[in-house]
C-alpha cells in the first residue's frame, strides 16, 4: 500500500468509515499473521491477537494518533497483544508456547519449483534461524523480512536504538558459525546457479 | 554511499547493510545500477554478494505463515464482538443526563432488528422508540442512521441483480455505499432506492437526510446525487427533481411545497449528535421538538406563552440543558416530572 493512499484509508477509518477498516484488515492480516509466527507457533492464539487488535483498533479509533507507517504501528500493536496473551496463558496452563509444531508454509511462493539446492539451503537456514532465542528470531525477521530500519524496529519493539543494535549484532554473531557451514552449501548453490544461468 | 565503501565488507557485514538488504528485498533501478557498478570494480566480491543475497532470498521464501484459509472466519469474530461492545444504551425515562452527548458518540446498532412477516416478504424491519437513535447497517453496508419514532424496512437478502431498495417512516440520513462508478449511467441492478410514503428517492452514490412527518417529507443532500420521484402525484404536476449537495426539498398535499438551498445543510442531521438546535424559535417549535422526537409530553399553562421568541440560535446537548436554556431567557418556569412538563409565567 503507498504512503499516501495508507494515510488517506487511516483518516477514513479514524472518522469511522467502516470500509476503511475493512481495507486495513484485508491489507495487514496475511503480513501480522506472518509476523505473530515468529512469536508462537499458536496459531489459535495469534488469531486471537489479531481479533483483539483490530477490535480495540476499531473502538479505539477515535483517540488513535497518525502513525508515520501504519505497517508499523500494526506490528507494535500485534506484538503487545500477542505478549499480554502469552502472559496470561502461561498463568492459566501449564504448556509453554514454544513446543508448538514447526510447520512453515510456502504458500507465497507456491508458483516458485523449489530445487534440490534450494531446500537444503532452506533446511540450513530453518535450522539455524529456529535456534536463535526469540527476540533475534524477531530482529531477523524485521530486518531480511520487511528491510526496517534501527530505529524502526527500535519503534515496533520498544526499546531503544542501542539495545537494538546490540541485539543484531549477537544475532549475526551466533549466526556466524552456523553461516560458515552454509558457506560450503551456498559455494555449491551459487557456483551450479550460475552455472545454469550462464 | 560510494561503491569503494564496500570493497571491504565480509558476508555478515552485507547481511547488516540496510543499503544492501533492501536492495535485495525490493531491487529499484538506482540501487541496481549501483550495485552492479560495485560488482564490475570489485569482481571478487561476487560470490559474497551472492552469498549473502541468497541467505535473505531463502529465508524470506521460508518463513511465510499467512493463514489465509481462516482470514473470513477472523473477520466475522471481529465484527461480531464489535457488535457486541455497541449494544444500545438504553436511556432512563427521567433524566436526560450529561452521557448523552457520550452516547452519541458511540455507535448505535438495531435493536428492534426482529425479522417479521409483512405482506408476503421477508423483510427487516428496524423501529426506533422515542429519544433513541439506532444505526442500521445494511446487507450492502450502506450506513442508515435512524432518528426516534422511526421505521426502516429492508429485504434481509440483496441480490446482485436487483436494485437495492428500502422503506422508511420517520427520519433518517443515508449513507449509501458507492456501486455505480459512472454517475450517468446507472445499472439497474446498482440503483439505490429510498421509498417514503409520497416520494421515492433514488440515489446514485451519497449521503443525505429523509424527514417523513405525517403527510410532508422533506429531502437534505449532503454529499453526492440523488434524483427524487413524486410517486404520490400524477408527474405532470411534480417533475422529477435532482438534488445536488445542500439541496432541500419538501413535498406534502400532492405538491411541491419548498426547493431550496441550504447555507447549512449540515444542520438537517443534526439530530444524529442527538445535538438540540434551533434558529430564532417560537415557544411552540421547541415544545414539537420536545414531543414529537423526546418523547414528553408539555403542558402550557397560557397559550400565549407559545408565541415567545427566542432570537438567535440555541445548541445544546440535552434536554436538560435546553429547558434550563429556555427558562432563562425566556424568563418562564419549567417543571419537568417523568416525562411530563409544566411551562408557567414566573
Amino acid at each position: 500500500m503507498e504512503l499516501e493512499h495508507e494515510r488517506d484509508i487511516w483518516g477514513d477509518f479514524k472518522k469511522g468509515d467502516w470500509h476503511a477498516y475493512t481495507l486495513l484488515y484485508d491489507t495487514y492480516y496475511k503480513r501480522l499473521n506472518n509476523y505473530g509466527y515468529k512469536f508462537t507457533r499458536d496459531v489459535a492464539l495469534i488469531e486471537d491477537a489479531i481479533q483483539d487488535l483490530f477490535v480495540k483498533l476499531w473502538t479505539n479509533r477515535e483517540t488513535l494518533g497518525e502513525p508515520s507507517s501504519v505497517k508499523n504501528y500494526l506490528y507494535k500493536a500485534l506484538r503487545h497483544a500477542l505478549f499480554r496473551k502469552i502472559k496470561t496463558q502461561r498463568k492459566f496452563t501449564l504448556a509453554p508456547t514454544e513446543n508448538y509444531d514447526y510447520t512453515f508454509e510456502l504458500s507465497w511462493h507456491d508458483h516458485l519449483v523449489v530445487d534440490e539446492d534450494e531446500r537444503e539451503l532452506q533446511r540450513i537456514i530453518k535450522d539455524v534461524t529456529g535456534k536463535l532465542p526469540a527476540r533475534q528470531q524477531e530482529i531477523v525477521y524485521m530486518r531480511f523480512y520487511e528491510g526496517l530500519s534501527y530505529e524502526e524496529i527500535a519503534e515496533i519493539m520498544s526499546i531503544n536504538i542501542n539495545s537494538v543494535y546490540k541485539l543484531w549484532y549477537k544475532t549475526v554473531d551466533n549466526l556466524k558459525d552456523a553461516l560458515r557451514h552454509l558457506l560450503c552449501v551456498l559455494l555449491v548453490y551459487c557456483v551450479s546457479r550460475t552455472g545454469t544461468e550462464g | 554511499m560510494r561503491v569503494q565503501d564496500y570493497s571491504h565488507y565480509a558476508l555478515t557485514d552485507f547481511l547488516e547493510d540496510d543499503f544492501f538488504i533492501r536492495w535485495v528485498i525490493a531491487p529499484d533501478t538506482q540501487a541496481n545500477i549501483f550495485w552492479e557498478a560495485f560488482l564490475m570494480h570489485y569482481p571478487e566480491k561476487k560470490d559474497v554478494v551472492s552469498q549473502a543475497s541468497s541467505i535473505i532470498g531463502t529465508y524470506r521464501r521460508l518463513e511465510t505463515f499467512t493463514n489465509e484459509s481462516r482470514k473470513d472466519a477472523v473477520w466475522d469474530k471481529i465484527r461480531a464482538e464489535i457488535q457486541q461492545h455497541h449494544v444500545p444504551v438504553q436511556k432512563p425515562a427521567r433524566v436526560i443526563p450529561l452521557y448523552m452527548r457520550a452516547a452519541a458518540a458511540i455507535v448505535l446498532l438495531a435493536v428492534f432488528g426482529g425479522v417479521f412477516w409483512l405482506l408476503k416478504d421477508h423483510r427487516n424491519l428496524v423501529t426506533t422508540a422515542h429519544n433513541e437513535i439506532t444505526k442500521v447497517i445494511l446487507p450492502d453496508h450502506s450506513v442508515v442512521m435512524l432518528n426516534g419514532n422511526s421505521t426502516l424496512r429492508y429485504e434481509s437478502d440483496w441480490a446482485a441483480d436487483e436494485p437495492r431498495e428500502v422503506w422508511i417512516d420517520g427520519e433518517a440520513f443515508f449513507k449509501v455505499k458507492h456501486i455505480n462508478r459512472d454517475t450517468l449511467h446507472i445499472d439497474p441492478a446498482h440503483r439505490f432506492i429510498v421509498h417514503s410514503n409520497n416520494l421515492d428517492i433514488e440515489v446514485l452514490g451519497t449521503s443525505f437526510n429523509v424527514q417523513q412527518h405525517e403527510e410532508k417529507t422533506n429531502v437534505t443532500l449532503i454529499t453526492g446525487k440523488v434524483k427524487v420521484q413524486f410517486t404520490g402525484a400524477p408527474s405532470e404536476h411534480a417533475p422529477d427533481v435532482i438534488l445536488l449537495p445542500g439541496d432541500f426539498v419538501e413535498y406534502g398535499s400532492q405538491k411541491l411545497l419548498a426547493r431550496k438551498k441550504l447555507s447549512n445543510p449540515q444542520r438537517a442531521t443534526s439530530w444524529m449528535k442527538q445535538e438540540l438546535l434551533f434558529t430564532n424559535p417560537a415557544l411552540k417549535d421547541i415544545v414539537k421538538t420536545l414531543q414529537e422526537d423526546y418523547g414528553y409530553t408539555v403542558e402550557v399553562k397560557e397559550p400565549a406563552l407559545l408565541d415567545l421568541r427566542i432570537e438567535g440560535e440555541i445548541s445544546v446537548s440535552s434536554v436538560e440543558e435546553l429547558l434550563s436554556t429556555v427558562s432563562v431567557t425566556l424568563g418562564i418556569r419549567i417543571e419537568e416530572d417523568h416525562k411530563h412538563i409544566t411551562m408557567s409565567r414566573r
